[in-house]
């Protein structure tokens, strides 16, 4: 079935099978690796992406869901080479490790931050529920966000 | 505290973190070859099967199906996942590439190989497998009954030991006797990146495998051996990594990905999905110790007796290695009289156990700190003063290997932390009686720095060359697993040699391309490998001095290498720069200005930690939230302070989730893994405590200025100080980890039918 | 396997028509955070249907004397809605406590109902909010049933293959009742429930009675279900620490009674007793504005 969709800005058009699952288009289709796969059960949220404003986690969604709407993927956060203040403040703060986790839980915050641009550090740590970190405990991650929201640009 | 160095001692973002950030960088499952097959797995549903005949057909019809193979047709030789060289003792060859006897629930029974990863777990779906189950035994005390099932034909037991140091003695009036039996619990890494490998047999006949591993020449050694093929013609090219913990530093997927390779003459891809990762790969082992001491009355340790069993798991591994590190890190924390260990270790038809961070300190670590809780009960003495009684001091001896335990500044971390933490205060408030109820625990750890006195070459080669504007290119087999080791590398380099350390090149290992390092464990990375690239860097640091001395016609003695350049003494701006001497030396003297070495090892003092938590418990629910924790970690000299304390942070995630709710959970049918995640929960970032780092530093050991290994001694007491928070709040003595929910409730059950029992005695 | 048949209703008419062509092997998908993980195990279906385009089912309105609620309205929308957290709070308590803010943002209420977990946090607020369900069938007519009738087993209702849930629908809290919803998981949030409950109480004039009490119960039994026995230990009690210990101890009783041969009742007996405890807690706190100060996730 053909697929009509937005990625990061771009216009995409698509032949899919009607279950194929959004990561695997993301990663195999689209060639974008940005998004990982951390456990296929909407767990870890190592694949969240931002459809339409909202934090989703792209092993759960068909492909087939996207018709019609707007995606952004990591991939999307930088233009011309040039990270976002967002990214910017990951490097600053150590709040990147092994890096594994980090694509889904920059989504994570640039939804959040999109939302709620100034969140308290309990609003980040609830927003960020959904992503697991094994090399961080978070503290660094958290202290990212906030200070992303702290130079009040949105990302 | 500021640093008092250039580079060393400050704070630089991990590796490659714009290239993480942007999503750009290329991990394991990212690689695509053209002409790329997909492999996929058929596991074990049994614990304990005999593997009959297996029907291909249906799934060979699949479109894009290009192979499938068993045991009926695959090499039968066995191996050792754990082995890294040659001639390795405490290497068992019991794994064969696929089972013709499934030994646990994950066991690989058959790979699909396909243009698709959906095609090939259609085929795999439709494969047909006959078992004919057998009796499974689950636990290690089940396995050395005389009459349990046999894992392998040769018996359960793996491995025996027995350590021992000091003489037997008779024990002073008023001694105290102790024993503790502590359970703790199988374990998944949980890297967020599930196990990958790519592997390629090209048509010049060479096997190229792109994992992220830990040791590339280890991995080349057990798949050529396996293949039947020389070492030349196998090149590992380790890959970016999406963390470890210990889960990948044993070859899980390279020698079936590279048997898949060879076989299809394509590039093979293997990656495992959560579940599978959970139930086939490895996990950290199940493991019983009863800690046995005696004590004066002032709680001072005279002897201490342990004895352990561990579940080895269907294969042997890295077991008997593991069991017997656990057995060398107490006499390491405390000053005991007279120590014994005597271990064993069984086969279980369970998931595979394996190294897993702190490799078996955590463990014993647990054990030892619940035990010493208990001898403080017992004695009416704060568990703080009794550690102070018995805590080793820089210099002391270790009377099971004979070496020193270097600068040991484990004292300085419980006495800092514990006036850091409030401990007196806080240890002083009782509980409460509500439903809610506060304490506070401690406990102490140590581990090591290195591999030495292990039967391992205690080397590493490297290579520093200079480029003609200044550059250099480090040439090292590197195996970053998250955790900053290029870094750290480079800001040592930077340091020696004044330059700013972007200036420096870092790569990780490629057995073809870069010298011999045997691997990223034991804690030996920056102690050892950092301890390296220092006398690398001063050996090319005296190059550029006598090369511009050379140059310059004067005396190497009156010059000095500062900001890029050598120049003479204390005269700035005079000399020459190093783009002048990197020219200079190849016209006029035919000099490069290249260095090669090979670092040796030559001690292994301990790390140390101490950890505080204050913990809250619902007596109703049995709910246990973390208010609270403070680590102190003798670090030596933190290279690079942010990662240093983002390790400590990370393996306190880990920490508190060992003691209170991971575990690779085995059915009565020896099932585990199930489920994934969903099953499998760790800390996430709504529950994760806020967390103090002390970092002590205090030189004299022989790493790089100063410093000793921080990721695996990070995660070491956690669990214990939990544990013995909890026991504290609750007045009980629970011994088996995780403290769930459920076994809290069981406790208070049991603490309150004691008390009802007692009272009613009177 | 032969890849499925797809088709993305805009419109009821168009669900109907859809519905018509399903076969036992077919699969509706809202959300999908509950369908990708059961596909594994279920197969490639014959025909998906994915409901996500069905914008005329994303809604939560008052109408009728009712609050109507869309099959297809995510947890965000439900969490974020200030009708419904002022008029139904236990349906708003329980939407915050579904997974994480991913899985709310997709994540359906008709999807949480039609999955049927026995740990599924929607439907004891449901249950205690005396839910009527709407039921597409095949013919496009609109059928309503209370949702209890649709409660069978664990993981299944009583739905047929070519049934649809489409809208929920139930009478707004009335003055002076309050609402909790409260759950026990291994982790404060993205954990499934060991236990959950949601309740509805009216205080008498005076505010030291208890005039009304009603109360569900999830994660103890296949299915959620409403317990008459321990709203009777309520009921007409006053409002002091005796009458929660009494309400704690009949929920210790209700587990006994329903789940005897279980490994889990030791502690689920004991557990309750909190889950008691926060469920007053929470009623205590609740005001009949239920107004919005408690935090917004997103």
């Amino acid at each position: 079935m053909l697929l009509n969709t937005v990625v990061n800005g771009t216009a995409v058009s698509l032949d899919v099978v009607p279950d194929a699952r959004l990561i695997d288009v993301l990663r195999n289709a689209l060639g974008m690796t940005g998004t990982k796969e951390g456990c296929a059960e909407g767990e870890c949220g190592a694949c969240t992406v931002v459809i339409d404003g909202a934090a989703v986690n792209a092993c759960l969604v068909f492909a087939a869901q996207v018709q019609g709407k707007s995606v952004l993927t990591v991939e999307g956060l930088s233009s011309a080479g040039q990270l976002n203040a967002l990214q910017k403040k990951f490097i600053e703060n150590g709040a990147v490790q092994c890096g594994f986790c980090t694509p889904g839980i920059l989504m994570s915050a640039t939804a959040l931050l999109a939302r709620n641009p100034k969140p308290s550090q309990e609003e980040i740590r609830r927003a960020l529920a959904g992503n697991l970190c094994r090399c961080t405990g978070y503290a660094a991650i958290i202290k990212a966000v906030a200070a992303a929201a702290d130079e009040g640009r949105p990302t | 505290m500021a640093t008092p160095f250039k580079y060393v001692g400050r704070s630089y973002p991990a590796p490659d973190a714009a290239s993480k950030v942007s999503g750009t960088l290329v991990y394991g499952t990212d690689l695509r070859l053209p002409g790329m097959l997909y492999a996929q797995l058929v596991l074990s549903p049994h614990a304990h099967a005999k593997v009959g005949s297996i029907d291909k057909k249906a799934a060979l019809a699949v479109p894009g199906v290009v192979g499938i193979y068993s045991h009926h047709n695959a090499p039968s030789t066995a191996y050792c996942r754990y082995r890294i060289m040659p001639g390795q003792a405490g290497c068992i060859d019991d794994e064969t590439l696929f089972a013709s006897t499934a030994r646990f629930f994950g066991d690989r029974i058959a790979a699909v190989v396909a243009s698709s990863l959906e095609a090939a777990r259609e085929a795999a779906r439709l494969i047909e497998v006959n078992y004919t189950e057998l009796a499974p035994v689950l636990s290690a005390e089940a396995a050395l009954e005389p009459t349990a099932a046999r894992v392998h034909p040769g018996g359960n037991l793996v491995h025996e030991f027995e350590y021992a140091a000091g003489e037997p003695a008779e024990l002073p009036a008023g001694a105290v006797r102790t024993s503790t039996t502590v359970h703790t619990q199988m374990l998944h890494h949980a890297a967020i990146e599930p196990h990958t490998c790519l592997a390629n047999f090209d048509s010049a006949h060479k096997l190229t495998i792109w994992s992220p591993c830990q040791s590339v020449y280890g991995a080349r050694i057990v798949v050529a051996d396996l293949l039947g093929l020389p070492y030349n013609r196998v090149r590992v090219i380790k890959v970016p990594m999406g963390g470890s913990f210990g889960g990948k530093q044993e070859f899980i997927l390279e020698p079936v990905t590279a048997f898949l390779a060879l076989q299809t003459g394509r590039p093979v891809s293997l990656t495992l999905d959560r579940e599978e990762c959970i139930r086939s790969t490895m996990v950290r082992p199940e493991q019983c110790s009863v800690v046995r001491s005696a004590v004066r009355a002032d709680g001072e340790l005279i002897e201490l007796d342990i004895e352990t069993l561990l579940a080895a798991g269907a294969y042997a591994g890295s077991s008997p290695d593991y069991a017997e590190a656990m057995a060398q890190k107490l006499t390491r924390l405390y000053r005991v009289g007279r120590y014994r260990h005597r271990g064993r270790v069984a086969y279980t038809n369970a998931p595979v156990a394996g190294g897993m961070r702190g490799w078996g300190a955590p463990d014993i670590a647990t054990c030892m700190e619940v035990h010493m809780d208990q001898i403080a009960r017992q004695l009416g003495l704060d568990p703080l003063d009794l550690r102070l009684r018995n805590l080793v001091h820089p210099g002391d001896i270790d009377p099971l290997t004979r070496r020193s335990v270097g600068e040991a500044r484990v004292r300085q971390c419980l006495e800092r932390g514990a006036e850091a933490f409030g401990w007196r205060e806080r240890a002083a408030m009782p509980p409460g009686l509500g439903r809610i109820r506060k304490a506070v625990g401690l406990a102490s750890g140590a581990h090591k720095n290195g591999m030495l006195s292990n039967d391992f070459p205690e080397i590493s080669t490297m290579t520093l060359k200079m480029n003609e504007d200044g550059s250099l290119d480090l040439n090292a087999s590197i195996h970053e697993v998250g955790a900053g080791s290029l870094v750290m590398l480079k800001t040592i380099i930077a340091e020696e040699l004044d330059v700013a350390p972007e200036m420096i090149s870092a790569r990780e290992a490629d057995s073809e391309t870069s010298p011999y390092d045997f691997g990223c464990f034991g804690s030996r990375m920056t102690y050892v490998c950092g301890a390296g690239a220092l006398a690398l860097s001063q050996m090319l640091r005296g190059r550029l001095i006598e090369a511009a001395a050379e140059l310059l016609e004067i005396s190497p003695e009156a010059l000095e290498a500062v900001n890029g350049r050598v120049q003479r003494v204390e005269a700035a701006g005079t000399g020459l720069s190093y783009p002048e001497i990197v020219q200079g030396a190849r016209m006029r003297h035919a000099r490069d200005l290249i260095v090669t070495h090979t670092y040796q090892g030559t001690s292994n003092p301990g790390s140390y930690c101490v950890q505080f938590a204050e913990v809250e418990v619902d007596v109703l629910t049995g709910l246990v939230r973390v208010n609270e924790m403070l680590t102190a970690v003798d670090i030596g000299r933190a290279i690079n302070k942010a990662m240093v304390e983002g390790q400590c942070h990370g393996a306190i995630q880990a920490g508190i989730g060992s003691a209170l709710l991971e575990e690779v959970a085995l059915d009565a049918d020896g099932r585990a893994g199930t489920g994934g995640f969903k099953n499998y929960h760790l800390v996430n970032a709504a529950d994760m405590p806020p967390v103090t780092v002390l970092l002590v530093e205090h030189e004299g050991d022989d790493g790089p200025y100063g410093a000793k290994s921080v990721g695996e001694i990070a995660t070491v007491p956690t669990a214990g100080a939990i544990v013995n928070a909890v026991n504290r709040v609750l007045g009980t003595a629970i011994t088996t980890l995780p403290l769930t929910p459920e076994r809290i409730v069981a406790a208070l059950g049991e603490a309150a039918a004691t008390r009802g029992r007692d009272a009613s005695c009177c | 396997m032969n890849e499925p048949e797809f088709i993305a209703p805009r419109n009821l008419a168009n669900l109907a028509a859809a519905l018509r062509c399903a076969t036992p092997d077919s699969r509706l998908v809202a959300g999908g955070t509950d369908l990708m993980l059961r596909l594994l195990a279920l197969g490639r279906p014959d025909l998906l249907i994915d409901l996500s385009g069905l914008r005329e089912l994303s809604f939560i309105r008052q109408e009728g004397g009712l609050i109507r609620i869309g099959a297809l309205t995510t947890f965000a929308e439900l969490q974020r809605d200030v009708m419904l957290a002022a008029h139904a709070g236990v349906l708003s308590r329980a939407a915050a406590h579904v997974g994480s803010v991913q899985i709310r943002n997709i994540a359906t209420l008709g999807g949480n109902v039609a999955n049927a977990s026995p740990c599924a946090d929607s439907i004891p607020a449901l249950l205690v909010l005396d839910a009527e369900v709407g039921v597409l069938n095949r013919a496009g007519n609109v059928e309503r049933r209370p949702l209890r009738d649709l409660l069978a087993e664990a993981g299944k209702t009583t739905l047929g293959p070519d049934e649809a849930i489409v809208d929920f629908s139930f009478v707004p809290l009335a003055e002076g009742q309050r609402s909790a919803f409260v759950k026990i998981g291994v982790r404060s949030s993205v954990a499934v429930a060991k236990l959950s409950a949601a309740m509805i109480v009216k205080l008498d004039a005076a505010r030291r009675s208890i005039a009304e009490a009603k109360i569900a119960f999830g994660s103890i039994a296949p299915a959620a279900f409403v317990d008459e026995g321990v709203a009777a230990v309520l009921r007409d009690q006053p409002v002091n620490h005796d009458t929660v210990e009494a309400f704690a101890t009949a929920c210790s009783n209700m587990v006994s009674r329903s789940i005897p041969e279980r490994s889990s009742l030791p502690y689920k007996w004991h557990a309750v007793r909190g889950l008691a405890h926060d469920l007053w807690s929470a009623i205590q706190g609740a005001h009949h504005e239920e107004c919005g100060n408690e935090h917004r996730d997103q």
